[in-house]
């Protein structure tokens, strides 16, 4: 058995209102997936009917290879981080992760031995004997995860459980996590509407919109090859271009406001009105020189930022009806070039992401 | 200039209250200066009085009795009010509150009538249920405005950790709300301890502390009065400093706890 989790058809409607559509999600063993999208794509219903919270509508859940549809909460073998922690206020740290072993009738010794460990694996074994509004927001957020970690469920469900957290302490989490599921190897659930959280967590991104599944995959493949304009606009930055594929242009060439360009399509593309997704890193900009080679093209700029590591440009092109974002890796003793100047811009044919309009 | 208005409304305040105290004590039967003496006399002769003795004893079974049955029904109500959204959550939070508008003296009459009208007998039974009736709101409402502050994901983490929804309950709700609850309670017992109105309304033969202070008026003006007012007045103020305490006591417990080294 190498999957965790099986879902089948679950659709969730309150009323008139559909939260989830049809959806068909398999979560590998061992595995970290994200849950990610904007708020009201379902991605908490989802997570909540995988714990048992919500029932669905249509569809099977199936955990561990057992269906799990009409199981309450207390008989899945699932333990969840909530986003506001919801650690007992009137129970010290270590009652509070021995709350799950407790309810288990668990010999005292075990419990005592299993709840150090969790805490140790949290790195908060010092402060078993605190009480819960003594806690830091991060350490509050450790000792959730040792209360359900300590469990040893077959799936850890996270609810956004970096929200609460101010940005360095979210950072130095991540990595937190990361470590305690490689030494736990338990199948972690993670919902976020953070791309950079999934991103660096997640083995597999599970991108959802309006209810729906747009797109899952790995982050490299979510990021290069994005399958849906939403899912291009989704992750990171990126210049959506208007064009025409094919047809008058010819088969195989693509027609951009700034130029025509040799495009061989990964997936098989109708003629006709497209969207071209083209990343700022893969346009190369240099001073304006002579004449243009092929896949350069001109432009004017408009203004930039430099932020260190990158300069981003503002570009106006095609006469100036369209603006392109484009980013360079300055070296020392480069110069960022003015507002104003004229640029040449080379862009990679081959990087485009080529999506019907 | 604010300091004078300050001693005058003070005075004006507490003055009667200070008086009746000290005439509790006095030696002599006579109500006005000259004040001839500090005597127990009059305390005695409450506490070796029967009608006093009963009366106290029925207030304390009302108040005891009616307490527990506004704490049972106002827990549920209360917990019932922290899971209702909406529209039909804020109509039934101002049905549970509204009675405290009513009148006594309407609730007073309307009991009687329905008392009569299912044939019960007015007695210390129909007092209690008159007394439950006048709490219920203040009970509510006390407890309601903290249990706004109660995060229901206490109570899905409980479940998610394996409690059945009666143990979540008991292991993870209940200790949080029960200090709140056991300190509106108490609320609920110096309020009927006081409560006169529909009292006069609803009971039979029996009389309860406030009762019998006002048949001790119109009898004659027995010195006793100043004890027995002064006697409620102390177990009044006694009992809403516990249920300050008790609603405070949990946070220093924990904290004495903590002051005590780990293991």
């Amino acid at each position: 058995m190498t999957n965790s989790i099986e879902l089948t058809g679950i659709s969730k409607s309150y009323g008139s209102l559909t939260a989830l559509g049809k959806v068909d999600l398999t979560v590998k063993r061992n595995e970290i997936l994200t849950l990610l999208g904007p708020s009201g794509c379902g991605k908490t219903t989802l997570m909540r009917i995988i714990a048992g919270f919500e029932q669905p509508t249509t569809g099977k859940v199936v955990i561990d290879g057992k269906d799990s549809t009409s199981l309450a909460p207390e008989q899945r073998p699932v333990n969840m981080v909530f986003q506001k922690y919801a650690l007992f206020p009137h129970l010290d740290v270590f009652d509070n992760v021995a709350f799950g072993l407790r309810l288990k009738k668990t010999p005292k010794d075990v419990i005592k031995r299993e709840v150090i460990k969790a805490l140790e694996l949290v790195q908060l074994e010092t402060y078993k004997n605190r009480w819960i509004s003594e806690l830091s927001g991060g350490q509050a957020q450790r000792v959730a995860l040792a209360r359900a970690l300590v469990n040893r469920p077959a799936v850890l469900l996270l609810d956004e459980p970096l929200a609460a957290l101010d940005l360095k302490i979210r950072h130095h989490m991540l990595n937190e996590i990361k470590r305690i599921h490689e030494e736990t190897s338990t199948t972690f659930v993670y919902v976020t509407h953070d791309q950079d959280e999934a991103m660096i967590l997640s083995d597999r991104v599970v991108l959802l919109n309006k209810g729906g599944i747009e797109q899952i995959g790995g982050p490299e493949e979510m990021y290069w090859s994005p399958r849906t304009l939403f899912a291009a606009k989704f992750f990171g930055d990126t210049n959506i271009v208007g064009g025409t594929y094919g047809a008058s242009t010819g088969e195989g060439q693509i027609q951009l406001p700034f130029g025509r360009f040799a495009h061989a399509p990964k997936v098989a593309l109708q003629a006709g009105p497209v969207n071209v997704s083209i990343r700022p890193e893969t346009l190369s900009l240099a001073p304006a020189h002579g004449h243009l080679a092929e896949g350069e093209f001109l432009g004017k700029v408009k203004d930039t930022s430099f932020i260190g590591n990158r300069v981003i440009y503002r570009v106006a092109v095609a006469g100036g009806t369209l603006d392109l974002k484009c980013q360079q890796l300055p070296t020392p003793g480069s110069h960022t070039l003015p507002p104003g100047a004229d640029v040449s811009l080379k862009c990679k044919p081959e990087s485009f992401v080529v999506l019907p309009a | 200039m604010i300091r004078l208005f300050t001693y005058i409304y003070m005075l004006f305040l507490y003055a009667p209250v200070a008086l009746i105290v000290l005439f509790s004590f006095h030696s002599s039967p006579s109500l006005s200066f000259p004040f001839e003496g500090f005597s127990m006399r009059w305390y005695e002769q409450l506490l070796g009085s029967y009608d006093f003795m009963t009366a106290l004893r029925n207030s304390a079974i009302v108040g005891g009795a009616s307490a527990v049955l506004t704490t049972i029904l106002g827990t549920f109500s209360a917990l019932a009010l922290m899971r209702m959204k909406g529209r039909f959550k804020s109509i039934f939070a101002f049905l549970n509150f509204a009675p405290i508008a009513l009148p006594g003296l309407f609730l007073g009459i309307a009991l009687v009538i329905l008392f009569s009208l299912i044939g019960l007998p007015r007695s210390l039974l129909t007092v209690i249920i008159g007394h439950t009736l006048f709490t219920f709101p203040f009970f509510v409402e006390s407890v309601r405005s903290r249990l706004e502050y109660f995060d229901l994901s206490y109570e899905e983490a409980a479940r998610d950790l394996g409690a059945s929804p009666l143990k979540a309950f008991w292991l993870v709700t209940l200790p949080i709300i029960g200090p709140t609850i056991a300190g509106a309670a108490i609320l609920a017992i110096a309020l009927s301890l006081d409560e006169f109105l529909i009292t006069i309304f609803v009971t039979g033969s029996e009389t309860t502390l406030p009762l019998l202070i006002l048949s001790m008026i119109r009898r004659a003006v027995d010195p006793s009065i100043n004890a027995a007012s002064v006697f409620m007045l102390t177990l009044t103020i006694a009992i809403i400093a516990i249920a300050g305490l008790v609603m405070t006591m949990r946070r220093r417990r924990l904290e004495l706890e903590r002051a005590e080294p780990a293991e």
